[in-house]
């Protein structure tokens, strides 16, 4: 569904994207964890041509675009155009239109890029909101919605394309820890839906309960991937250890006598056997 | 064009220029009886001040073109010849043409010496010396064209003619007469020239100086409607105004006169005789004339003048809202020669006056073979010198939308026309409309500049009306109040837009 060949990416004489290959199958869920910086966003906003790579290819579907020394040809900057109407794109700052409801943001693109009619955008786009639980805000505007519900609307919109691909850039990182599980939820109903998404999260839990592989990255680089338990159960480097100790949740459980026990971190382990969701880093 | 007293050195001389008067004090209250006259003040200070205007040119009072710094002219010789005849030496006074009565009365200078013509407007505010030179007006045309023989034949015709001149009353008073109002009268010789006027009606001098050496022009049928310049002189000053009638006729007896006009071409057998021969004109009994009583007959010329305005300013406007938008996205979206042009656009127009732009437009195209109305022009420049600044209105207004909003349109496959279109420009006009809607409020006071390309609008009829009303302040309040009823509801309609256009979303 996605391949990833040998792509680089710098800014300036920063390698921000270090000959990274990954290969990602229909249906397949991966969540790309790493430290800030390590290239993670990039290598999302290279998925969807929100910005061009110097070096590499990428193919999703049966679009593939590569560059030789950060040129492209005429020809794939075309397809670029393509590939994003078949990407769904989930951003950490919603990134919804602020003059329009929620129903037409939805309808916005089906409409401009689809050329789809009004009442048949509208009546899709109504399922959708039913489906991310917001049937009744339909004539909603952004600011009358709290965080996790613009978020929702966010994922409903870019559905509304009806893309092969969704990729979430840190979808729950800029909501508050109880409006997360909202949109985790919906995450989760799309997975099981079969949905093929790259998802950029510190939300343990999702990664643990839908992930079949996990991906870290550091400098730019691919650094170990695998699937979630054995990662996070016995992580081959150091350094992937190191950085999923950062992000685990602190004192997110309680002791035999009902206290709450503080100072310490849930383990691995405790992650594994269904601990209470990670409230993320 | 007079350098500016810097005021530092005001204030350092300020106590200096005290000390005298300390001294003569009780003098001063003793002369305060028998106040000295302007004669007295002249000869102690031993220059007469003259006003006039050398904006209003040859062969009056002109700067020399070899050496602009120094004014020549007829009337520079004239005041010298004069000056000397009192003993003292000629100190000249800029001052704008239209403004030179009320200059006089305010005691700006001493006398009045610009082709002031002896009517009873004129004689009900000032005094007026005997005249110092018999004019006629005289028709202009293209060389070749003798259709227009006397001042009848001119009916149906466009006319071009300065601003409150002789010609611009006669043509007025005639009716039928296309009549275009010139800031000068290179601007009026160019026009004909131009196929933008059929004629033009001149005061001799004017027409000697600037019609005749022109080979494309040429004097039609004879000079008619004898007419006197003199000197205008406050009316308390009845003993100037004796010193300047004789030193008139001694100029006149001497051939002082008639040296003086030879030397500028002006002279003719007629002038020495027409001279002689003037008959006093009566001072009108009434003195002031009160348009604020007679706003029946004024209101109405000034609201002709506002439509044009109105017209002017909402089609320029409409230019540079549109001209704007498209600078704007072709400096901030547009390739590398488009964004350069663009902004060297905004810069320039932005960087040099708008007057000069007008004159270039209107006065400098016609030599690319270029030839614009001057309804066409006003629009044209007014518009274009708008579209700079509300480019950077626009500018302003779509770089505060968060880039974020580009990204999630152009990630739903929307191109960048459509995200510009549909997400990022109805966000950015919500902030660019008081802006905007402040610059139309600007644009609308702004158009009265282009009367210098003869376009007759709210404050050309005003300075019309008040040069020859001199009701400077009733004209003035009618005006300003027709302004402001104009341009207010204008700034309520847009705080109206701005409202509607706020979302739910703030």
């Amino acid at each position: 569904m996605i391949l990833i060949e040998n792509l680089s990416k710098s800014f300036r004489h920063h390698e921000v994207l270090d000959n990274i290959s990954l290969k990602q199958e229909k249906a397949e869920v991966i969540v790309l964890i790493g430290p800030s910086g390590c290239g993670k966003t990039t290598l999302l906003r290279c998925l969807n041509a929100l910005e061009n790579f110097d070096e590499g290819k990428i193919t999703i579907g049966d679009i593939t675009i590569s560059a030789h020394r950060g040129h492209l040809s005429r020809e794939d900057r075309e397809k670029q155009l393509v590939l994003r109407s078949r990407v769904g794109m989930v951003f950490q700052g919603f990134n919804l239109f602020p003059h329009m409801t929620a129903i037409e943001n939805i309808i916005e693109a089906p409409v401009t890029v689809k050329e789809m009619t009004q009442s048949m955008a509208v009546k899709r786009g109504l399922d959708l909101l039913a489906k991310v639980g917001l049937e009744d805000k339909a004539d909603f505007y952004p600011s009358q919605l709290s965080g996790g519900q613009q978020q929702r609307v966010a994922i409903a919109r870019a559905l509304a394309m009806e893309p092969e691909v969704m990729l979430f850039d840190e979808p729950t990182s800029a909501l508050d820890p109880e409006l997360k599980e909202d949109v985790l939820r919906v995450m989760r109903q799309l997975a099981n839906e079969g949905m093929t998404m790259l998802v950029v999260t510190h939300e343990m839990s999702f990664a643990r309960d839908m992930a079949d592989r996990m991906v870290f990255m550091e400098k730019g680089r691919v650094l170990e991937e695998g699937p979630a338990d054995i990662m996070f159960r016995s992580p081959k480097h150091e350094r992937t250890r190191e950085f999923l100790k950062t992000i685990l949740p602190k004192k997110s459980f309680r002791s035999g006598n009902g206290k709450p026990v503080s100072g310490r971190q849930a383990t691995f382990d405790e992650l594994l056997n269904g601990g209470p969701a990670a409230a993320g880093g | 064009m007079k350098d500016q007293p810097d005021p530092r050195s005001w204030a350092l001389s300020l106590p200096l220029l005290l000390i005298p008067f300390l001294g003569i004090l009780p003098s001063s209250v003793q002369a305060s009886d028998s106040p000295c006259t302007t004669v007295q003040e002249v000869e102690a200070r031993g220059s007469l001040r003259w006003g006039a205007d050398a904006e209003g040119g040859a062969p009056y009072v002109f700067p020399d073109p070899r050496n602009p710094r120094q004014f020549i002219g007829f009337e520079v010789d004239l005041a010298r010849s004069l000056a000397a005849k009192l003993g003292v030496r000629a100190e000249m006074v800029q001052n704008s043409w239209d403004g030179l009565v009320s200059a006089l009365d305010r005691g700006s200078f001493d006398i009045i010496l610009n082709g002031l013509e002896i009517t009873p407007e004129h004689l009900g505010q000032i005094s007026m010396s005997r005249p110092y030179y018999a004019y006629t007006q005289q028709i202009v045309t293209r060389a070749g064209d003798g259709s227009m023989q006397r001042l009848e034949d001119l009916k149906g015709k466009r006319v071009g003619i300065l601003s409150a001149s002789v010609a611009h009353r006669l043509l007025e008073k005639m009716g039928g007469v296309d009549i275009r109002v010139y800031p000068g009268n290179v601007e009026t010789c160019k026009d004909l020239k131009n196929r933008r006027i059929d004629a033009s009606v001149m005061d001799t001098p004017i027409a000697l100086h600037y019609a005749k050496p022109d080979p494309g022009l040429q004097f039609s049928g004879k000079p008619f409607a004898v007419g006197y310049y003199g000197v205008g002189v406050r009316k308390k000053d009845a003993k100037l105004l004796e010193a300047m009638d004789r030193a008139i006729v001694g100029l006149l007896a001497s051939g002082e006169l008639r040296r003086i006009y030879l030397k500028w071409g002006l002279w003719d057998p007629e002038q020495e005789k027409r001279l002689r021969k003037f008959t006093p004109v009566e001072a009108p009994k009434e003195g002031k004339v009160s348009t604020l009583r007679e706003w029946r007959t004024f209101l109405p010329m000034l609201l002709k003048g506002a439509v044009v305005t109105v017209e002017i300013s909402c089609l320029s406007m409409l230019l540079a809202v549109g001209l704007g938008l498209g600078l704007a996205l072709s400096r901030i979206f547009g390739v590398t020669p488009l964004r350069w042009l663009a902004t060297a656009y905004i810069e320039v127009i932005r960087g040099t006056p708008l007057l000069i732009q007008l004159y270039m437009i209107y006065y400098g195209l016609p030599n690319l073979g270029i030839r614009l109305t001057s309804f066409e022009a006003a629009v044209i420049g007014l518009g274009m010198n708008y579209a700079a600044y509300e480019a950077e209105n626009y500018r302003a207004g779509i770089q505060a939308i968060p880039e974020g909003q580009m990204e999630a349109a152009l990630s739903l496959g929307m191109t960048r026309w459509q995200a510009l279109r549909r997400v990022v420009l109805p966000q950015a006009i919500r902030i660019v409309i008081p802006p905007i809607s402040n610059d139309f409020i600007a644009l609308f006071k702004d158009s009265s500049l282009v009367s210098v390309i003869t376009m007759v609008e709210l404050t050309k009829v005003y300075g019309m009306l008040a040069t020859t009303t001199y009701d400077y302040m009733g004209l003035g309040l009618m005006t300003a109040a027709i302004y402001f009823g104009l341009s207010y509801p204008a700034s309520l309609a847009a705080k109206f837009i701005e409202r509607k256009l706020r979302y739910d979303f703030d």
